[in-house]
């Protein structure tokens, strides 16, 4: 089939354009976004048509979802696929989610139990997969000087959210409102395998904090978007978030070294975390994952029951995973074979200092993950599963 | 043996005493009005007398009592303690360490928490229940009207006048928004209570500032267990009960039996107080459904209300506590609940499906009268006592 891939730069792109070619597809990139942050719908629209004209595919993807793209393939009466690797993921929101031509696959269970009513016959649920090969041929092909400059016991990749905090615009809040909100975070940190954040969030309540909270997202146009949503999956996910992978780094670093990845302010961390900077996703971070004794995934808040990227990733550098509990994680691993859970803080610290020193039984799991993750969790797997949902379904 | 039998009103006294005296055991009682105080020249003063007119191998008592833990260490005697109260605060006395102590406790995570604290003198048992007295009820004439129920619930709602919570009423507003989200997060969270971890420093520092609790340095309980437990633990029971039988008195005919026979709920029957021993067993026996909310501040235990209800041969449904997975079949002995929902689901369907109700209620009654029942209880515990 022949493929418009709209790109805007998510870390997954070339892995599914991979994945995509070696089931045989052409794939046509457009990758203005990736350059240019500030292009205007009006002009993305532009050139995605002018695309259109000039050749004829057989659908349109992205990663997460474009509202415009979801337009124009209803226009030019092309199916348009996509799939999240995030959330949340406001776009999901417009209306224009319901059109027909749309074949909407998301990664994490609560999303798809948010969506799929909006578009019940189009929305999918599809778990993320890996690039085994692209990994591997980094790690194989990689210098004795890179592999140890990646080399640590405990690694983290990604962000603190320390920067991405737009819950701390929230200005002069009532003193119950702050004191409720600071409860049900605690609480909820305290929780793995659910998130009962909407649940707990008064009509009242939502209201008091969108107006004590100067710019509150709101969509530009009509949508299926709620406030409480807003509220509890963006501005308090993320701040969960961010006290979270502060909390952990500061326990593990007392006892640990541990180096982090980042491109987050961490100059309020303890000095023995060693912030080694963003890492280059393609060249550098396979090595990394494949180089740490130990590879912590400490699951954003807003994703709610799904696996992340992070860890099918570093499954594939044939890495050790000690992740935080997410409700989807037994459907596709088995705990203490091919990764590994925490229960909370305390547990964390009990099991890297287990692992730090348990080496065979790290390696054995890591390769049982890694045989996982070959056999049945590869892009190529996926993406068949994606098209034959999109495609075939009647068929069958 | 001789046994010193610590008497004051408890649950389970007449099996107790039935049940040692048929193995065989002379016991003496002793009652005394300081039973409860961590200190008392008095009670130690009578308690010197009894010793002195006779040797005994063993004491008892249900629930743990610090000035008894303190007179059988002085007088190397065993004291044997069966805890069915939970909280228990004097389970904090510096008395527990005491190598004279065996102290029985039915929350296995409790004990687990004990033990992590390298403490050797806590055991743990599943609460036994007289599952044969039943029989002997049956044949006696009872008031059908008053204990025959679709659905019933006993227990207390924890909402009178002056409870704990109350006295909570003026702490700052911020503090205010703190404890009724972690109440309402609570609330949520079946099989882990985390009320004790989320009170931070700041806000326990604010509880204290408006009703303070003051160790009173005969034990090490903190002030964070006090204010989860007695205060917020008890408050989340009360919303949760009175919510739980609301939920079902919409949907469902529910009888109540509470000690305040002045509240109400809507929909939901009251019928004030009931006698524990004469008429309890006869709602288990004659509800279509038992319905069983346990206190919060039990981690994962087995409550004593749970085991009344299967040893009266009553169907059992409850909230999901971990430890009915050591000793008993979901759905097969008892059946529980997960959430709102489920528990709608499930009184909607073992109302539809008699016989399978009855066969879950019989096999209940079946094994705590097997495995429970006040003699195999104190067989278990005099053998680690005296093993």
């Amino acid at each position: 089939m022949k493929i418009l891939f709209y790109r805007y730069g998510s870390i997954c792109e070339p892995d599914i354009i991979d994945g995509f070619q070696e089931l045989g597809h052409t794939i046509l990139e457009i990758t203005n976004e990736i350059t240019n942050k500030s292009l205007l719908p009006q002009e993305s629209i532009q050139i995605v048509g002018q695309s259109l004209f000039e050749s004829s595919y057989d659908f349109v993807f992205s990663i997460n979802f474009f509202p415009f793209l979801a337009e124009v393939c209803n226009i030019f009466k092309l199916p348009y696929l996509c799939w999240t690797v995030d959330s949340p993921v406001m776009e999901l929101f417009a209306l224009s989610i319901k059109h027909p031509w749309n074949r909407i696959f998301l990664f994490d269970k609560e999303q798809y139990n948010d969506i799929a009513p909006l578009n019940p016959e189009y929305t999918f649920y599809l778990p993320l997969a890996t690039n085994v090969k692209q990994k591997q041929s980094v790690i194989q092909t990689a210098s004795s000087i890179h592999h140890s400059r990646f080399s640590s016991e405990v690694s983290f990749v990604g962000s603190l959210y320390t920067e991405k905090c737009p819950f701390d615009r929230l200005k002069d809040p009532p003193q119950y409102l702050l004191g409720y909100l600071n409860g049900v975070m605690e609480a909820q940190l305290h929780i793995y395998g659910s998130y009962i954040m909407d649940d707990l969030l008064s009509d009242n309540m939502v209201e008091d904090f969108k107006s004590h909270l100067p710019g509150f997202f709101t969509f530009p146009s009509d949508s299926f978007l709620t406030d409480r949503i807003t509220m509890s999956q963006l501005y308090i996910g993320n701040k969960i978030s961010s006290l979270e992978r502060l909390r952990i780094m500061e326990h593990l670093s007392a006892q640990f070294h541990v180096d982090l990845y980042t491109a987050s302010d961490t100059s309020s961390l303890p000095h023995n975390i060693v912030n080694k900077g963003l890492a280059r996703t393609l060249e550098e971070m396979p090595i990394i994952f494949h180089n740490s004794k130990i590879n912590l995934n400490i699951t954003s808040k807003s994703i709610r029951s799904g696996i992340p990227l992070r860890i099918w990733d570093i499954l594939a550098c044939n890495g050790f995973v000690l992740t935080n509990y997410q409700a989807e994680l037994p459907e596709y691993f088995i705990n203490r074979e091919e990764l590994i859970y925490y229960e909370n803080h305390e547990d964390l610290l009990e099991k890297v200092s287990y692992y730090l020193y348990h080496e065979k039984e790290r390696k054995e799991i890591a390769h049982n993950g890694y045989e996982k993750v070959c056999k049945y969790h590869t892009y190529p797997i996926r993406l068949e599963q994606m098209l034959h949902l999109a495609f075939d379904r009647r068929l069958s | 043996m001789n046994i010193l039998y610590i008497d004051w009103p408890s649950f389970g006294e007449i099996d107790a005493i039935f049940t040692l005296e048929q193995l065989g055991h002379k016991l003496k009682k002793f009652a005394h009005p300081d039973y409860q105080k961590r200190i008392s020249y008095d009670f130690n003063e009578a308690f010197s007398q009894e010793i002195e007119k006779q040797t005994f191998n063993l004491c008892f008592s249900f629930n743990f009592y610090p000035v008894v833990a303190e007179n059988c260490h002085r007088y190397n005697i065993k004291y044997l303690s069966l805890v069915y109260d939970s909280p228990y605060v004097p389970l904090y006395s510096y008395t527990i360490i005491y190598p004279t102590n065996f102290i029985f406790i039915f929350d296995k995570q409790d004990y687990i928490k004990f033990m992590k604290m390298g403490i050797p003198t806590i055991y743990y048992t599943v609460l036994p229940v007289n599952a044969t007295i039943i029989d002997f009820l049956k044949k006696k004439k009872f008031d059908h009207q008053k204990l025959t129920c679709d659905i019933s619930f006993v227990g207390a709602l924890y909402n009178e006048h002056h409870n704990f919570y109350e006295k909570l009423t003026n702490v700052n507003d911020f503090t205010k928004g703190y404890l009724d989200a972690i109440t309402e997060a609570q609330m949520k969270i079946y099989g882990y209570n985390f009320l004790e971890e989320v009170l931070s420093p700041e806000i326990v520092q604010e509880l204290r500032s408006v009703c303070d609790y003051k160790n009173d340095s005969y034990g090490i309980e903190t002030a964070e267990y006090i204010y989860a437990n007695y205060f917020i633990g008890r408050k989340i029971t009360s919303l949760e009960r009175q919510r739980t039988l609301g939920v079902i008195g919409e949907k469902f005919p529910i009888k109540l039996f509470t000690l305040n026979k002045n509240v109400t709920i809507p929909n939901v029957k009251n019928m004030g107080a009931v006698d524990y021993y004469n008429e309890m067993p006869y709602i288990f026996a004659n509800s279509k459904i038992n319905l069983n909310i346990t206190l919060k501040s039990i981690q994962s235990g087995i409550p004593l209300r749970a085991m009344d209800i299967m040893g009266a041969g009553g169907f059992l449904l409850t909230n999901f506590q971990s430890d009915f997975l050591d000793y008993f079949i979901p759905n097969e002995d008892f059946v529980y609940y997960v959430d709102m929902d489920d528990l709608l689901a499930k009184i909607d369907y073992y109302f539809e499906h008699e016989e399978e109700r009855i066969k879950i209620a019989k096999n209940g009654h079946e094994k705590v009268k097997k495995n429970h029942s006040f003699e195999k209880c104190f067989q278990y515990m005099f053998s680690i006592v005296f093993s």
